[in-house]
């Protein structure tokens, strides 16, 4: 009866004839990846059992967030949640610039009309056409209603199209509802923005890493990297020894394969010697058991740093010291002290939190601290974690106290106040000062292009980041709504009168409230696994351009020892000019003082340069790994949340038609 | 481990032809079918054609259509309620006033946020949006269409004259707005009655019925008009969570174009799941709405009506005592003593045929309401069934691609 309706267009773009799009979603679940396996066609993939190779990728994920994942499963910190929530940045926080797109064709007419959209234009309504959220495409806008009539069989098409002509000709209004002319009508309230793409993907770049720094450096370098070392620089040389036995010590857990990808490498020694090390050593360490040590303002967190390892170097192949979190910071400083001007990327340590630490020292038992000492638990874990990955920094000597020793001197350096606060301030706009004054003229490619794709990462990850947090602030807000749903529907079937209705709505309201679960739960997931990954990663970026700046600095102090060295050399030829042979030869022994520097700077600029390569495809390995991972993982518990859904609302069809 | 594979084409495929509100289950009557044909929505108000069926002989032809205005609709619900005779019913409640500026204000605060996103998110957003549109639109339309099949399948409205007339009068009714006066009038009219109401709160009841009756609906209006808030802002919420997926997608897939590593195809799986999963999720939250929103909220709506049938009993209780006090003063003063008892006479009369009324009214609220819970639960758990079934397979699919992909890019000499 009422089939022969006509939709209104809200606007004339909304074709719905993507169907084809949306019937091949669940099609092909084997098929595509049936082409990229050739060599493994027996496994498919969606078998249960899965094969080695996907044990793998979440063996290494347990790695590195698996404890957090399990920490936060715990259901207390579920309705805790909330009160964090605006930290978050708000939905539709502007973005930077708009992305590459490739602009279609059909934009021009679809161009947004951003004020009155439906009003002045006669709308036209059928109840056959679903109101499907289609992408617009360039179809003929005109041709489309006649399509969609014989897509739904409900109307017959001629019936449609009369009644449509029924209904126009009766209103004899001036408006035309043919949606064709109202495409024309519709001016495009805003100029088409064609987005140009500032940094345009570079493709074949990981394989270039790869190929063209076979120079990394060998076993021997973590020895003569740590010359300051000097706190046990008895320490140095047996690291060295340790690292070819060290390799046959296979770890307990199952790591992402090196396995299979050795072989079919060829790659120098020394980088398969690297990667090894990072892979082959275990070295697994958890945070946990976070307490608060004192109270009012002197009051701290301590954490429980446990340490599991086969790495000869450590005294025991167990340890648990207790930290706090100026200690975290500690080490941080120590470390990029050492590591970051010769150009290892040192992992990003948390940041303080003011607010989130007065809250601690404030309150006694407050949900959001709560929630705030978690997540900056799994940040400690992550932080050390990332640490003990790497070939040469889990081998520092300051990384290994930090782990072994019972007792650490009080980091005192990383309390914001302090002098050495104050002066770290000071060097940061002294960095800053120079980055900006300090230029350099790019002659390596392969150094640009890095850079370049580290810039446009960053960028993305920003915004992919923003999106996240927006993400979780919706979900969270979706069980809170969720949860008071659940409570007023039990409220409604408390005074429902008739029995089975009743008790129906009260299975409903119980339903609601599990699903509530599902949707904190979901959230969790959101930013535990999704959003901190991409905030890391960010982190990270930051730590890379430190390193990048770094070789800049180094780049400059060889430039200006070759100034100094041409103006010594000038002044030597002037003496000699003029005849004043008694400061000949002081200027000559400037000149070789010189000539060392300059070749010292030229030797340091090398040497980072290498660095900053093998950490950089280092980082990218690693990156593939923790992405992979992880995404594949949240991917799971999206899936998760669905079967629960599925579960809890078959308990509830029974009830639902036990209504009678 | 494929289960629900053999339908999985047709998951994102429209479920249902007919996403309306179905909050009354309308027993169908050949002798008088009404629908709503046809819809038009212009500048500030939508044009209904009303389209009548009927075999009654009351009626000149046996099908014909008219043209009518929401204003129209709200002219003949008032008819009803202002038409004594019907103060034994429950008056089936007006439908809401066409309401698009939600919409339209999300567009127009869309298109001043066009800057800061993307051209793809911008068209994904505005889809959204007229996908909202046409969805409140459609609603409008059915709660329209209900009115009238509520009051076609009623015994006594069915056969009212202004019924006729809105049905057939193929002109326009002229009805206006209320002007000032009238809606002054109004105003006071519906003051007096939560005064009146008030007033009567204590007016003992000697039928156990009614006051069981009365106690119940008063608690279950707030009740259920506490679940419509929530709900509403359930559903609401879940289509921003929809929504935000988009933002995902559209990130992920540019941070796909500027990946160097093999990541880049992991990032296009996921954009493209999230893409595909933010549809379905959208229809949950629609779904939800039509299924589980606004059946409350038809109750909600159906309970006031109830109420306000029950204030009608009561005032007429109330007269028919007073009528009784009138007649023994009377008989005291032995004064008007015939007036007086015909005024009781009448009282007594309307009385109990309001109450005889509205027994059988209430009682058949009470079966329409329970009928439409259950009907609405069951789809809604069998939609919620199918969409989480699908957004399951959706990311099991997703999965096992990129784990396929994982493995092929290991097996391969980087």
């Amino acid at each position: 009866m009422a089939d022969d309706r006509e939709p209104p267009p809200l606007f004339d773009d909304e074709k719905p004839d993507k169907k084809e799009d949306e019937d091949d979603l669940f099609a092909t679940p084997n098929e595509a990846p049936k082409e990229e396996i050739k060599d493994e066609p027996a496994s498919l993939p969606t078998e249960p059992a899965q094969d080695k190779a996907s044990e793998d990728l979440f063996a290494a994920d347990d790695d590195l967030f698996g404890e957090a994942v399990k920490e936060v499963d715990t259901s207390k910190l579920r309705r805790k949640l909330t009160e964090d929530v605006d930290d978050l940045s708000p939905p539709l926080t502007p973005l930077e610039e708009p992305k590459p797109l490739i602009p279609t064709p059909a934009d021009s007419s679809k161009a947004p009309p951003k004020k009155e959209p439906p009003k002045e234009k006669v709308k036209k309504y059928s109840q056959a056409k679903e109101p499907k959220p289609l992408i617009p495409t360039q179809a003929d806008s005109s041709k489309a209603p006649k399509k969609d009539a014989s897509e739904n069989k409900n109307p017959p098409p001629k019936e449609e199209a009369k009644k449509k002509e029924d209904s126009q000709t009766k209103e004899a209004k001036p408006s035309k509802k043919e949606p064709a002319s109202m495409a024309k009508e519709q001016p495009p309230l805003k100029p088409m923005k064609v987005s140009v793409d500032l940094h345009p993907p570079k493709p074949g770049e990981g394989e270039e890493v790869d190929l063209d720094s076979p120079e990394t450096e060998g076993p021997s370098s973590p020895a003569k990297m740590e010359p300051d070392s000097d706190s046990s620089p008895l320490e140095a040389p047996p690291m060295a020894e340790v690292l070819p036995p060290a390799k046959p010590v296979i770890e307990e857990k199952p790591k992402p394969t090196p396995a299979p990808r050795k072989p079919s490498m060829e790659k120098s020694k020394e980088e398969i010697e690297e990667e090894e090390s990072g892979d082959q050593f275990a070295l697994d360490i958890k945070v946990h058991d976070p307490g608060k040590i004192g109270d009012g303002m002197g009051a701290y967190m301590s954490y429980k740093v446990t340490t599991q390892t086969s790495i000869p170097a450590f005294r025991r192949p167990s340890m648990t010291v207790t930290r706090r979190f100026s200690d975290f910071l500690g080490l941080h400083e120590k470390l990029s002290q050492k590591h970051t001007h010769i150009g290892r990327i040192v992992p990003p340590a948390p940041e303080k939190s003011v607010v989130g630490m007065t809250k601690i020292k404030m309150s006694k038992e407050d949900t959001s601290s709560t929630e705030f000492v978690e997540k900056r638990r799994a940040l400690l874990e992550r932080f050390l974690q990332r640490i003990s990955l790497h070939p040469v920094l889990q081998m520092d000597p300051d990384f290994r106290d930090f782990l072994e020793q019972d007792e650490l001197p009080r980091a005192t350096s990383t309390s914001a106040v302090s002098g050495a606060g104050v002066l770290r301030l000071i060097k940061g706009v002294g960095d800053t000062f120079s980055k900006v004054t300090i230029k350099m003229d790019e002659s390596d490619q392969w150094f640009e292009e890095k850079q370049n794709q580290v810039e446009a990462l960053d960028q993305q990850l920003k915004k992919l980041h923003a999106s996240v947090e927006a993400l979780v602030t919706y979900r969270k807000e979706l069980g809170i709504s969720t949860s008071a749903f659940a409570k007023s529907t039990a409220m409604l079937s408390n005074s429902e009168e008739h029995t089975a209705l009743s008790r129906a709505l009260s299975q409903l309201a119980e339903v609601e409230e599990k699903i509530e679960l599902v949707h904190l739960e979901q959230a969790d997931n959101d930013f535990f696994l999704l959003s901190e990954l991409l905030k890391d990663y960010i982190g990270i970026i930051q730590a890379i351009r430190v390193v990048f700046h770094e070789r800049v600095k180094s780049f400059h102090n060889w430039q200006n020892a070759q100034q100094n060295l041409a103006k010594k050399r000038e002044q030597e030829a002037k003496f000699k000019q003029t005849g004043k042979t008694d400061k000949i030869a002081q200027a000559q022994e400037e000149i070789r003082e010189w000539e060392g520097k300059v070749e010292k700077g030229r030797e340091d600029f090398e040497e980072i340069s290498k660095t900053i390569r093998t950490e950089i495809r280092r980082f990218e390995t690693n990156r593939v790994k923790d992405f992979r991972n992880i995404i594949i993982k949240y991917m799971e518990t999206l899936m998760n949340s669905q079967q629960q859904l599925i579960k809890y609302w078959e308990g509830f069809l029974p009830e639902a038609k036990a209504i009678a | 481990m494929m289960d629900g594979l053999d339908d999985s084409p047709d998951l994102l495929a429209e479920d249902d032809n007919k996403p309306r509100t179905e909050s009354v289950d309308l027993t169908k009557d050949d002798t008088l079918s009404i629908d709503i044909s046809d819809a038009l929505s212009e500048r500030d108000r939508v044009k209904f054609t009303v389209h009548t069926k009927t075999t009654l002989p009351d009626f000149r032809e046996s099908e014909f259509s008219v043209v009518r205005q929401h204003e129209e609709f709200i002219w003949l619900h008032d008819r009803f309620v202002e038409n004594e005779e019907y103060g034994g019913y429950i008056i089936p409640p007006a439908p809401p006033r066409p309401d698009f500026d939600a919409s339209r204000e999300k567009l127009q605060k869309l298109g001043e946020g066009e800057g800061t996103m993307t051209k793809e998110e911008f068209t994904k957003m505005k889809q959204e949006l007229e996908a909202e549109y046409l969805a409140t639109f459609k609603k409008t339309v059915a709660m329209h269409e209900v009115f009238l099949q509520r009051l076609a399948a009623h015994p006594a409205f069915r056969k009212d004259t202004n019924f006729r007339v809105f049905l057939e009068y193929d002109q326009d009714l002229s009805v206006r707005l209320k002007n000032k006066k009238e809606k002054l009038g109004w105003f006071i009219k519906s003051m007096s009655q939560s005064v009146d109401e008030v007033l009567l709160a204590n007016q003992k009841d000697a039928d156990e019925f009614f006051e069981q009756e009365k106690g119940f609906l008063v608690e279950y209006h707030n009740r259920i008009a506490q679940s419509t808030k929530c709900a509403d802002r359930m559903t609401k919420m879940h289509k921003s969570v929809a929504d935000s997926y988009i933002k995902l997608s559209t990130g992920l897939g540019s941070l796909a174009t500027c990946e160097n590593t093999e990541l880049d195809k992991v990032f296009n799986k996921v954009s493209e799941c999230f893409e595909k999963s933010r549809k379905l999720e959208a229809r949950v939250s629609s779904d939800e709405d039509l299924k589980l929103s606004d059946t409350l909220r038809y109750y909600l709506r159906d309970t006031s009506a109830a109420k306000d049938l029950l204030y009608r009993r009561t005032r007429a209780l109330a007269d028919y005592e007073n009528a009784n006090k009138d007649l023994d003063k009377a008989r005291a003063k032995n004064r008007n003593v015939q007036q007086a008892e015909q005024a009781q006479q009448r009282a007594c009369e309307k009385y109990e045929h309001l109450s005889e009324l509205a027994k059988s009214e209430l009682q058949d609220f009470k079966k329409r309401r329970v009928g439409a819970f259950r009907k609405n639960l069951v789809e809604l758990a069998e939609l919620e069934i199918k969409h989480a079934k699908a957004l399951n397979q959706l990311y099991r699919n997703c999965i096992a691609q990129l784990k396929e992909e994982g493995r092929g890019a290991k097996a391969q000499p980087q």
